[in-house]
């Protein structure tokens, strides 16, 4: 049991403190908030990208081949860990810099790679993932968006629903039924497509936190090319498979957010009294603050315990359902308490909010997290078949 | 980095778990309780010839100097079958208490009577009046001359009808006068306890406290088994009715028994961690193979996701708790800054989750979770009769948050 990092993980962490140091942008320090509106929030995002491209911190644990740093698992979890601690902005095209390009880098074609893979890491061209539908959400397989083989192009028509950053996105990684004789596992295809064509439509979905992330989209006689398919005609599961094991530090944001967040609930609750006495010394309040202290760093240490487990075997295991179900649950919990400790300002929001809104935002961001990625449900069936080896729900 | 138990330390676990279950794993409680330890004895010996009451002693008394992070495997193992007796409490409590306070010559014979089997320890703390404050202690010891007078009554003494011996704290008189003043000297700097655990608690009725040891066999002891829903803890009174000891019955420094105890107690409660996730983890491996194969409706119960998703809610208190248990222990052994609420925060959180762990199997057995030939009843007796074992969960919070600064 060892807690420490080696020399070069150290050498890896000061040396992206510094530069983040230099680089977070202007203002960002004070103020923490993106612009409200695009396409300022967008430009801003995508500055933002760029510079880490430009500074070689957009894709830690690319290959170097590919411009990236060649990071071990554990660089790629402090990289996950410094950027949390200084809140730095999200990355926009962090879908074709965790998942798609990895997995272009792993089973793509020679042209696919040289065609799209730079574009992902600098950032020049965002990308989506074309997944859920509204029949299809837990029950990803259930599919009904197909493409169709007309000569040498390829039909596509129906609708992908809850497709973070598909307003914005250039190219999206779509999961199509091109076959349905068989049964629902087979009979799909990954196909890369262009978003700016006249099939695509993209609608933003007004979520319940107001922000404006996810997107409908809808294709109507969309057209792909035999050279973006990625994988085989019918093979989409297992490639849609291959990209989720690129997640491979899993929630390392979330529970480094978790931590994050507690220890400023801790801060928060000594900056608020109640018949005069702060917070922090009511005995109800500090009764959950341990119990939220024992949860946070429960989440974290056993995330460590896992995170061992994935560097020893080379693949992370489906343990990362625990993890992220511990840090989901908990953070909707957590966040929800800071809130509530506001008292009778808790439902003030946005400018009128009464301290900032992060508490409020957050808390209302998380009642997402625990759908996202695979709802809790989902996860609790996910750990009960396949790490206990309790029966298989029925499924058609 | 590295969370994870060494080869070494799960080749122990090994041999533990061999051990156990060729003396009958859950049988040698079960027999206890039927009122014949003699399997348990054999156990404890066959424990000894594995080395386990040696591992944290130092080698320079013929221990193999290895720590409290080393024992966890060990008592995750014995917690799985609920093994009873003192190994517990001479091992993570006993042996640390001695090896950091002892006299030379104390260390000499205490140590090795531990690591070869002959000297086992129960703590006899709590007394009538059921506290856990040593600050509430009334059980006095006295100096005339040479000779300490003991008089105290102990009760719901762990393991108190199968120590060779037993650790108790009572109040001191001023060694400095033969007055009955109980004002220690609150200027004894020798101190080594610099951690936050103290959290305020030090006002003068902490003073004052000295720990003894006192053999089971010496005149004037009288230890009387009490009746328990867990019969498998040996829980005894024991009075210390004037009890005549000489110096080498003082452990530390006179009293000096508080601080003593703060330091000591959490590699205790490290321990008791442990085993309550070894429980734990038994207790969730059965339920959830009694889910594989218990068919109703035409299925396997484990099917159902009211019953699925119950199980993997403890699955992920246990991998929770486990987290922190092991992370304590570690943070005892090497000292770290965070020691007491790693430790407390684990005891606290293990606690409350062996207990739904415990409660659920009995649930999700239905009526055959409820009887007395199953063992789930055992386990559940098991974690409430350790949910206020030298503490309660409140007080592992406010020692937690004592230690956080709060």
């Amino acid at each position: 049991m060892d807690f420490s990092l080696t020399s070069a993980e150290r050498e890896f962490q000061h040396a992206l403190r510094d530069w983040l140091e230099q680089n977070l942008p202007a203002g960002w320090k004070g103020s923490r908030s993106l612009p409200k509106t695009d396409p300022e929030r967008t430009q801003f995002l995508r500055d933002w990208q760029r510079r880490l491209y430009d500074g070689g911190w957009a894709g830690v644990a690319w290959p170097k081949e590919y411009g990236g740093r060649g990071a071990t698992l554990l660089e790629e979890v402090i990289y996950q860990e410094e950027m949390v601690r200084v809140k730095a902005p999200p990355v926009i095209n962090i879908i074709g810099i965790g998942m798609i390009g990895p997995t272009l880098i792993q089973i793509g074609t020679e042209a696919q790679k040289r065609r799209y893979v730079h574009k992902i890491l600098s950032g020049e061209e965002i990308w989506c993932q074309g997944y859920s539908e509204p029949g299809a959400g837990s029950d990803l397989a259930a599919i009904q968006t197909h493409a169709v083989k007309q000569g040498d192009k390829w039909i596509i028509n129906g609708q992908k629903v809850w497709t973070s950053y598909a307003h914005i996105a250039d190219r999206c990684f779509l999961l199509a039924r091109t076959d349905r004789s068989g049964a629902k596992h087979d009979g799909m295809t990954a196909f890369l497509i262009d978003m700016h064509q006249p099939g695509v439509e993209t609608r933003p979905i007004h979520q319940m936190s107001d922000h404006y992330d996810f997107n409908e989209i809808f294709f109507t006689d969309a057209v792909a090319y035999e050279e973006d398919i990625v994988g085989e005609v019918g093979e989409g599961w297992k490639v849609a498979v291959t990209l989720l094991m690129h997640e491979r530090v899993g929630v390392a944001r979330q529970v480094f957010s978790l931590q994050r967040d507690f220890n400023d609930l801790v801060g928060f609750s000594k900056t608020l009294t109640r018949q005069g006495v702060r917070l922090v010394e009511n005995p109800v309040v500090k009764k959950r603050l341990v119990d939220y202290y024992a949860r946070s760093r429960g989440a974290l240490l056993t995330y460590y315990r896992h995170l061992t487990q994935t560097m020893k075997t080379g693949h992370p295991g489906v343990e990362g359902s625990m993890d992220k179900l511990l840090c989901s649950e908990l953070g909707k919990d957590m966040l929800g308490y800071a809130v509530s400790l506001q008292g009778a300002h808790s439902p003030l929001w946005h400018e009128d909010a009464y301290v900032n809104s992060s508490w409020q935002d957050g808390y209302l961001e998380s009642l997402g997290l625990t759908i996202a990625g695979g709802t809790t449900e989902i996860q609790k069936n996910v750990v009960a078949e396949r790490v206990l080896g309790l029966p298989k729900d029925i499924k058609h | 980095m590295d969370f994870s138990l060494s080869k070494e330390q799960e080749m122990l676990r090994q041999s533990v778990q061999k051990c156990l279950q060729n003396q009958g794993g859950i049988e040698i409680a079960r027999s206890y309780m039927d009122g014949e330890p003699q399997r348990l004895k054999k156990t404890y010996g066959e424990l000894v010839q594995l080395g386990v009451t040696s591992v944290n002693i130092p080698e320079a008394y013929g221990g193999v100097g290895l720590s409290n992070i080393d024992l966890v495997p060990v008592f995750e193992e014995t917690g799985r079958v609920l093994l009873p007796g003192t190994l517990r409490e001479t091992v993570a409590f006993a042996t640390p208490l001695i090896a950091r306070y002892g006299s030379a010559e104390q260390k000499e014979e205490l140590l090795s009577g531990i690591a070869n089997g002959q000297m086992t320890f129960a703590l006899a703390v709590v007394e009538t009046n059921g506290s856990y404050q040593l600050g509430d202690i009334e059980g006095t010891a006295r100096r005339q001359g040479d000779v300490i007078h003991l008089d105290a009554v102990k009760t719901v003494v762990h393991g108190g009808m199968d120590a060779t011996a037993f650790l108790v704290p009572v109040r001191s008189d001023d060694a400095s006068s033969d007055g009955d003043s109980l004002n220690g000297d609150s200027s004894n700097g020798d101190s080594s306890n610099d951690d936050s655990s103290k959290g305020g608690s030090s006002n003068g009725d902490h003073e004052g406290i000295t720990w003894l040891w006192v053999e089971r066999d010496h005149d004037g002891v009288t230890v009387e088994p009490l009746q328990s829903f867990d019969a498998t803890l040996g829980l005894a009174k024991v009075t210390f009715s004037s009890v005549q000891l000489d110096e080498q019955h003082v452990i530390g420094k006179w009293g000096n028994g508080l601080e003593m105890c703060e330091d000591c107690v959490q590699d205790l409660h490290a321990a008791v961690s442990a085993e309550m996730i070894g429980a734990m983890e038994h207790v969730l491996d059965s339920v959830t193979e009694y889910a594989k194969t218990r068919v109703q409706f035409g299925q396997p119960i484990g099917r159902f996701q009211a019953v699925k998703h119950r199980i993997v809610d403890r699955r992920l208190e246990l991998e929770t708790a486990k987290s922190l248990v092991y992370y304590a222990n570690w943070a005892v052994a090497s000292g770290s800054s965070d020691k007491t609420a790693a430790v407390y925060s684990a005891r606290s959180y293990a606690t409350e989750a062996f207990i739904r762990a415990a409660s659920d199997n009995i649930q999700l057995h239905g009526g055959i979770g409820f009887t007395w030939e199953m063992d789930c009843h055992l386990y559940l007796k098991r974690a409430r009769a350790l949910e206020n074992y030298l503490g309660s969960v409140q007080d592992f919070e406010e020692q937690t948050a004592s230690a956080l600064g709060w």
